[in-house]
């Protein structure tokens, strides 16, 4: 800890998500402070130093340990797995962007680094803060609309995202497309409220590359069936739908939008999912990005449990592991079709 | 071309390059992609390709990503900011991008320009050999000109291996222009459409096949080429087969004289006293309240004291029209879509664009008849949630 008594972070990756996110969303957050930012590109790292207010800047974390108390992981997805052991081995506490590993043997290793140096290993999955999705978990954990019996889940947007590089587009860096970039959040959320899965269909577009458009027909082990559809190339629903005895919850992905509706009866009840609270308020990311860290600050210094601890995410990472594995090709009627005709 | 070629794609993330992309890839092709904004590459990232980033801008930028390669198919275009800016980001580049391939010693460069190269042509036969017209008010065809020109000169100088494709009306999957545009147009309200207007429609894999046959016949260095469908159709047809997808008639069709009235009367409506109106239309109680104001008031009892007879009708003719609530707001609502001027002269435009000197120089045949193409079209609209389920 500083002088002061705050927790003093390092952000380990200077990309888009940590100038656009955590550096914004970290200023004034009371109890802790960055006081290094680590990024190959010295420019890139010196600018937002200088911007933010950051005292300390590295192209490495290895002659740095003594500048930082835990670590927010920001780095490109093939990375973070081996930046979170080395950080987890000098006992410094990590909060790492989804996806943390690309295989569930990846995971172990990183789940024993942390267990054996009893270091907090935790999981930016910001959905988790949402309004909507702990709304929907209150729902299905209570029983309030009965027994559920099917889910469909849809979330895709065309060309969404600030990219800044390809990197989201080389499967060796990015580990694959659509289903580990959005379905890790997708999937996470599904898997929190309605419980593990026991069987999956994959389909996904990737034809040498990485896929844009992927379907899972999912089975859970509590016998419940549904479709997770994903897109980048689409405008899709961007909502989960869980068809329940007594009705259905439709509940906004990536927003506080939500629906329910009655069995049997012609009423729907729609809007935006509040907190008594902070009435009159929506949350934005910069408020999520801040409930994140605010959520791995205090467990770092109170011990209590975050919100999304590695543990938890195991489930989802295993998932899309299977999903890759038994990968079958999504049909399109109109897909180039090389030309007979021509002379 | 084989596995020995490097195939630089241009605009690779956009329609007709992205679908080039997926037919290269087809043919397991070495590419690399260039584009000015990653965010919309996931569609081509699905394939095994290079993606880098160039701008027509960035002269340094397109040398970069010219490097080593032996085909080039040129289909960036840059629109907006002056016309001015429009024109130096595409000529100037396309022709940075020629000198990098020249120096790089490359095999084939395929143009992608288009049939508004041409110019503003109202009927009959277009050929390659109809003389070029000078567009008025609208930079794209006349920078595409200047590019053939400026293309053509360095095959003829410096033995540039070119070839020009001038496609027509392309639409198909992913297509703005010619296909998400006029489904959206339909989908949200009535469409007019001037009546009798030629549509030389073509759909995007013929224009594929075209640009890979020009990327490998001998025939078609040095030479430009018009592509479109197999045989024209109107507009009135091609706007038909989006309806018959959202399953809803919207089009209505007028002739130049009711097309005349129509825009006259968009063109009140769209004034500040036609916007104010229909506001008001749509707001009773408001325009009741404004009525009833003191100032009012007072301006129109000033106004019949003072002003002479004639002036006083003139006055309240206007002030009674304003007011009227005759114009109610569900008509305002449902006004249908105009097309503006500039695209009514693409949809008013008569011409037959010729493909035999495709045919028989290129080996070219298109494969896809309107139906057809809108077949592929509509199942690809459905699946990309265009289309009312």
């Amino acid at each position: 800890m500083s002088d002061t008594g705050d927790t003093r972070l390092a952000i380990l990756g200077c990309g888009a998500i940590a100038e656009q996110l955590y550096l914004p969303a970290m200023r004034h957050l009371p109890g802790a402070r960055i006081t290094l930012l680590v990024d190959g590109d010295a420019d890139r790292r010196g600018g937002l130093a200088s911007r933010f207010d950051v005292a300390h800047t590295h192209d490495t974390i290895d002659q740095c340990y003594d500048l930082f108390d835990a670590a927010i992981v920001a780095l490109p997805p093939a990375l973070r797995q081996p930046a979170c052991i080395k950080l987890l081995t000098q006992r410094k506490a990590a909060l790492v962007e989804p996806p943390i590993a690309f295989s569930v043997t990846e995971f172990d290793d990183m789940i024993r680094a942390s267990e054996q140096t009893n270091t907090l290993l935790a999981v930016a999955q910001i959905r988790r803060f949402l309004r909507a999705h702990r709304f929907a978990r209150f729902l299905i954990e209570s029983g309030t609309w009965g027994r559920i019996e099917s889910f469909d889940f849809r979330n895709g947007y065309i060309d969404s995202g600030p990219i800044g590089s390809d990197l989201s587009f080389r499967k060796e860096i990015a580990g694959g497309g659509v289903l580990i970039d959005m379905g890790v959040h997708v999937l996470d959320g599904l898997l929190h409220w309605l419980g593990d899965f026991s069987d999956v269909e994959y389909f996904d577009d990737a034809a040498g590359g990485v896929e844009a458009n992927c379907l899972l027909n999912l089975r859970l082990r509590n016998g419940v069936s549904g479709v997770v559809e994903l897109s980048r190339t689409r405008q899709l629903r961007n909502t989960a739908i869980i068809r329940c005895g007594r009705g259905s919850v439709e509940i906004g992905l990536d927003a506080n939008n939500s629906r329910l509706t009655f069995a049997n009866q012609p009423y729907a009840l729609g809007g935006l999912v509040g907190d008594l609270r902070e009435p009159g308020q929506d949350q934005d990311d910069l408020g999520l990005t801040r409930a994140l860290v605010e959520d791995f600050v205090a467990a770092i210094r109170n011990g209590r449990k975050v919100e999304a601890d590695a543990p938890s995410a195991r489930s989802t990472i295993g998932l899309i592991d299977i999903c890759y594995r038994r990968r079958r090709p999504l049909q399109s009627t109109w897909a180039y079709q090389e030309a007979t005709g021509n002379a | 071309m084989d596995r020995n070629d490097l195939i630089l794609v241009t605009g690779g993330a956009g329609f007709i390059g992205a679908r080039l992309v997926e037919a290269l890839a087809g043919r397991g092709l070495r590419i690399r992609v260039a584009t000015s904004d990653f965010r919309h590459c996931a569609q081509v990232a699905r394939f095994p390709v290079e993606l880098v980033k160039a701008d027509l801008g960035d002269h340094e930028s397109l040398a970069r990503a010219a490097a080593g390669c032996t085909v080039i198919f040129h289909a960036a275009y840059r629109f907006g900011g002056s016309p001015k800016d429009e024109r130096r980001m595409n000529f100037d580049g396309t022709c940075a991008l020629a000198e990098a391939f020249l120096e790089g010693k490359g095999r084939r460069f395929v143009q992608l320009s288009s049939i508004e190269a041409y110019g503003d042509q109202r009927g009959g036969d277009l050929t390659e050999e109809t003389p070029k017209r000078p567009i008025r008010g609208k930079p794209y065809g006349n920078i595409k000109q200047d590019i053939e020109r400026a293309l053509l000169d360095l095959h003829r100088t410096r033995g540039l291996a070119v070839s020009i494709l001038q496609p027509t009306i392309v639409y198909g999957p992913y297509g703005y222009f010619f296909t998400i545009r006029p489904i959206e147009e339909l989908r949200s309200t009535r469409v007019v459409l001037p009546a009798g207007g030629v549509c030389n429609a073509v759909y995007v894999d013929d224009v594929v096949s075209a640009a890979l046959l020009a990327a490998e016949r001998e025939t078609a260095i040095g030479e430009a080429f018009i592509i479109s469908g197999p045989s024209p159709t109107t507009w009135r047809q091609f706007y038909g087969a989006y309806e018959k997808m959202l399953g809803k008639e919207a089009v209505i069709e007028l002739d130049d004289d009711q097309m005349e009235i129509a825009v006259r009367r968009q063109r009140a409506r769209s004034s500040l006293p036609g916007r104010l109106h229909g506001e008001l239309a749509k707001r009773p109680a408001l325009r009741q309240r404004l009525l009833n104001l003191p100032p009012q008031r007072w301006l129109l009892a000033g106004g019949r004291r003072l002003l002479p007879d004639p002036a006083k009708a003139a006055i309240k003719r206007r002030y009674d029209a304003f007011w009227d609530a005759s114009f109610n707001a569900s008509e305002t609502s449902s006004l249908p879509f105009i097309p503006a001027e500039s695209w009514r002269v693409i949809y008013t435009a008569e011409y037959h664009a010729r493909i035999d000197k495709a045919r028989a120089k290129l080996g070219y045949n298109p494969a896809f008849d309107l139906d057809h193409g809108m077949a592929r079209t509509a199942e690809w609209a459905r699946w990309a949630n265009l289309l009312p389920i």
